[in-house]
């Protein structure tokens, strides 16, 4: 019980206070790559400190909901963190309230939350981002929906916990073309959910040309800080479910010890740095797409997942 | 009392004789908006609510009673019957037209239409109508019942007749929803098999080649399809829906569309008996055909009416693809599918006509206060009318699929359901079929969109026009009725398990099978007894409130800064107005550029020379170019030729009966 409670906590934890850390190695390697110095691997965690002291400035015209919807954002990737393994692989509390229909939806939780903050102050560019991130989001959901329906035909379960068991217990199946296909369609759908390249530039300071992060435009102070804080989170719990459920289902903690638990912290950080360097790559090697181009990037990824579907009838 | 617990379908029948009494009371003083609006109304919503109660009960303890009536045609009374599918759809009809009444109670203005007293009678009428649908026996009451319900609605719906473009609405609604009961008429034919038996008793027992039961079941879905508004019979619904006042769109969407799903299910799984698995291909493809068609419309509306019209459209396609798959699976002999992807439907109805009553009322309240329906014209009215805004939001992130709210709960089923298509044992429809749930999340994806436009544009910005600023909250009574459904979408949220128990024994009498009945844990929904799927939505309330209160706190403990007004950022320009906002056109501009080969579009565009520039952009459906006008034009080209014999000359009248005459003895003759 008490360990439960533990390893809960620690998960919670891990993933509020190493998701920064994610975003600012991803970003130092990637200026390396393109033969600059770049900014430390902790700015990140600056910003945010930063951000914390200073002053909050909210728009005349906005409501409630421009300022609960940082609340939102943050807190929709934290719970997302008490339903899918993180470092253990023997289910937590929680794991049973939600599957992965759930965890998905969640996260559109704090999405559309975000969605309708930008339209509330006014601002002209807020609703342009909020209807091109919808838009990314509406595209990505029927793939996110094949890939898990595809994953669940061989577990027999939507829940993350049961999915992985059948994972580990199986990987002769690894290798199968619908397992490499699926792996391959769900890379793709979170570049596209995280809002990274090709899909969107996250550095990129253009508004017209902004998807993700002209939503936050008009945040500052707190408001900003827990914003960016909760994209730190959601690009960290989709990667995990990536590799902790998907990819690499190894290197969790097993039995109920501190000691293992404790463990699998460097372990899953390490299977997020190898992450990362396919990512450097690709961030570094790809172009932004035009807005209308991105139908086409999502495009290929369902066809990918249909693939993976139709080969595992063929395979089996 | 007693009558409740000897004889509900009694109650029941009473109850609604009480809803036509009342109307009829509406007469009494007709042009007096606090007898006949106030007073009334509110009464009628007293007694939707012991319906709901009633039905409730019945529900719960699954009776099935009959009662034969003494009016009716001389061989055939009314019958009726009250058994746990009826109990399902009456609750649905009770629950949500209390909601609805009390709204209404407060809503009718004077001088909006017709007189108040006769806004009484007919929507009294409606209210009874469709319960006397859900209880019918015999394909004779039912379709008395089916035709008084599309008549009193019509009339509720060209409430404002002096407009020509309501009284166009209301004749398209009127001409589809005939057509629909022509073929509803074809499929009791049909049925009847024979006997010449029309109550639905001998139908049960009827014993039909499989070519006759599935041109039954394909004529009864065209019919109530045709109501239901599944593509392309779906063209009365943007329409008419917009045309009438406020709550008789939410009960036209939320409840009287429920009556096609409930015609639909007692067709297929209780009078034709056993389907046949490919039947349910036709309704599953037209559904997510629908879903998806009324998402994508939805997204590039203007008239927020209009805009909730379309996504009542998907949400039927939704309900229609959960009914295929029931049947395909049903057909297949995969009961416990069949049990779920029936409850699942049978959810989402409920959800829906709580969610859409909800938000079409809030668009009422909008009306009354901004008289304006033009998305382009709001803005900012979270500031004047925090009730309306409030309540709407919750029926917004419903509608959305969000959880921890009821929408979310169906559109899960339905995906579980999905799930079971790989063990269909017809090898590429196995593999076909999860594409469809690629479609379900792709409409329910749109939905979300759509919500973020609807509501972002209306409450929330800078108000889009001077004149909104004087727009007030809406009255005591429009908040109750408001706040009755908007708890109901929270308690369909939050207690699945409950609402599944119940649904369940509408399912298992029909599939035979039972959904898991575990009640160890209340608070976690666990419908397959076979897999490992769970969702726990008070759990996750209570947990996410805890993390909710924990950061706010904490971050309230850390942040010691000021917060400070200003202007939005303009980036630098310095002379914003509120008419630069994105506009509802703009905020669907992506969908329409994504989508552009579903629709017609006609624009207008100025020219750099124009002294006062004008854009100007229409959206039409392109069924309506292919399909509507050249069958409107067939229809007229027959009526044409028709005329040829009216001469308007009593001889030629005469020559004809006289011709008439001689054939028939002829015929008789060689005969």
């Amino acid at each position: 019980m008490l360990h439960r409670i533990l390893a809960n906590v620690l998960q919670v934890l891990t993933v509020l206070v190493l998701s920064p850390l994610i975003g600012g190695v991803l970003n130092r390697l990637k200026e390396i790559v393109q033969a600059k110095r770049g900014p430390s691997v902790l700015q990140p965690y600056r910003d945010l400190w930063k951000l914390f002291h200073k002053d909050e400035v909210v728009s005349e015209d906005s409501s409630w909901i421009f300022r609960a919807a940082p609340y939102v954002v943050f807190i929709a990737p934290l719970f997302v963190t008490l339903l899918i393994p993180v470092l253990t692989a023997y289910p937590l509390f929680l794991a049973f309230m939600a599957d992965m229909v759930g965890v998905g939806f969640i996260l559109a939780l704090g999405g559309f939350f975000a969605a309708l903050a930008a339209v509330d102050p006014g601002n002209p560019y807020g609703p342009m981002g909020a209807s091109r991130t919808r838009m990314v989001g509406f595209l990505a959901e029927p793939v996110f929906v094949i890939v898990f329906f595809t994953v669940s035909f061989v577990a027999g379960s939507t829940i993350p916990y049961v999915v992985q068991q059948q994972w580990v217990l199986s990987p002769a199946s690894f290798l199968a073309p619908p397992h490499i296909l699926l792996v391959a369609a769900f890379l793709m759908l979170i570049l596209a959910d995280a809002g990274r390249i090709p899909v969107d530039s996250p550095t990129g300071h253009f508004e017209l040309a902004m998807i993700e992060e002209s939503k936050a435009l008009e945040y500052s102070g707190r408001g900003a800080a827990l914003v960016k804080w909760g994209g730190h989170m959601k690009l960290m719990v989709l990667m995990c479910v990536f590799l902790n459920v998907l990819v690499t289902p190894w290197g969790l903690a097993t039995v109920q010890r501190l000691r293992d638990t404790l463990l699998a912290i460097p372990l899953v950080a390490l299977k997020i740095l190898i992450l990362i360097l396919v990512l450097v790559v690709i961030e570094s090697s790809l172009a932004k797409l035009r807005l209308f181009r991105i139908t086409e990037f999502l495009g290929a990824a369902f066809i990918t997942c249909v693939a993976a579907m139709i080969s595992r009838v063929f395979i089996s | 009392m007693a009558i409740f617990v000897s004889s509900p379908l009694s109650a029941c029948i009473a109850l609604l004789a009480g809803w036509v009494l009342l109307g009829a009371c509406g007469l009494l003083r007709p042009r007096s908006i606090r007898f006949a609006g106030r007073a009334l109304f509110t009464v009628g919503a007293l007694i939707g609510a012991a319906l709901g109660a009633l039905s409730a009960w019945s529900l719960w303890t699954g009776v099935t009673e009959q009662i034969v009536l003494p009016f009716g045609l001389p061989d055939l009374p009314f019958h009726l019957r009250l058994d746990t599918l009826a109990s399902g759809f009456l609750l649905l009809l009770g629950t949500t037209s209390a909601g609805i009444s009390l709204y209404s109670a407060g809503y009718f203005r004077q001088g909006e239409g017709a007189a108040p007293g006769l806004l009484c009678l007919q929507y009294h009428l409606f209210l009874a109508s469709m319960g006397f649908v859900l209880i019918a026996d015999d394909a004779y009451s039912f379709m008395v019942a089916w035709e008084s319900m599309a008549i009193s609605s019509y009339f509720l719906v060209t409430t404002q007749h002096r407009l020509e473009e309501i009284r166009r609405a209301g004749f398209l609604y009127l001409l589809i929803a005939h057509v629909g009961a022509i073929s509803i008429l074809l499929a009791f034919g049909v049925m009847q098999g024979g006997s010449w038996q029309f109550t639905f008793e001998a139908m049960r027992s009827a014993h039909l080649s499989p070519a006759w039961a599935a041109i039954a079941f394909l004529l009864a879905l065209a019919g109530f399809g045709a109501k239901a508004g599944l593509v392309p019979l779906h063209i009365w619904l943007p329409e008419a829906h917009p045309a009438a006042p406020s709550p008789v769109s939410a009960l036209m969407s939320g409840v009287m569309l429920k009556t096609a799903v409930y015609g639909i299910i007692r067709v297929t799984f209780d009078l034709l008996g056993a389907p046949v698995w490919w039947w349910g291909l036709v309704p599953l493809a037209a559904g997510l055909a629908t879903a998806f068609y009324g998402a994508v419309f939805a997204a590039v509306q203007t008239d927020m009416k209009r805009l909730l019209a379309y996504s009542s459209i998907e949400n039927m396609g939704l309900v229609f693809t959960g009914l295929g798959l029931a049947i395909v699976f049903f057909g297949t002999g995969m009961h416990l599918a069949a049990a779920l992807a029936l409850a699942a439907t049978l959810y989402h109805s409920l959800n829906h006509a709580f969610m859409k009553s909800l938000l079409f009322l809030g668009t009422g309240s909008v009306l009354h206060a901004t008289g304006e329906r033009n998305l382009g014209r709001l803005g900012g009215l979270i500031h004047r009318m925090p009730w309306v805004a409030w309540l709407s939001l919750v029926g917004a992130l419903a509608i959305a699929g969000l959880p921890p709210l009821n929408g979310f709960v169906s559109e899960w089923l339905l995906l579980q359901s999905f799930l079971f298509a790989d063990q269909i044992p017809h090898a590429f429809v196995s593999m076909l079929i999860p594409m469809g749930a690629a479609l379900v999340a792709l409409a329910a994806a749109l939905a979300g969109y759509v919500m973020v436009k609807f509501f972002g544009v209306i409450f929330l910005g800078q108000p889009r026009e001077s004149a909104l600023s004087r727009a007030h909250d809406c009255g005591r009574l429009e908040r109750l009725g408001l706040t009755w459904l908007a708890l109901g979408c929270v308690a369909l949220g939050l207690a699945p398990v409950q609402v599944l128990a119940a649904l369940n024994r509408v399912t298992a009498t029909l599939t035979g099978a039972s959904l898991a009945h575990q009640t160890a844990h209340w608070w976690l929904l666990a419908p397959v007894p076979t897999r490992e799927v769970s969702y726990g939505p008070l759990v996750f309330l209570t947990a996410s409130a805890l993390v909710v209160a924990l950061t706010v706190t904490i971050v309230r403990l850390v942040y010691h800064r000021r917060v400070r007004h200003g202007p939005a950022w303009d980036c630098g320009f310095g002379r914003l107005t509120a008419r630069m906002q994105d506009t509802a056109e703009g905020f669907g501009q992506p969908i329409r550029n994504l989508f552009q080969s579903f629709f017609r579009i006609e624009r207008e565009l100025p020219t750099p020379f124009d002294r006062a520039p004008r854009y100007r952009i229409a959206i039409t459906d392109r069924i309506w170019r292919s399909l509507y006008e050249p069958l409107g034009g067939i229809v007229q080209r027959l009526a044409d030729a028709a005329a040829v014999l009216q001469q308007g000359r009593i001889a030629a009248y005469l020559l004809y009966s006289f011709v008439t005459l001689v054939v028939l003895l002829a015929l008789a003759l060689v005969l």
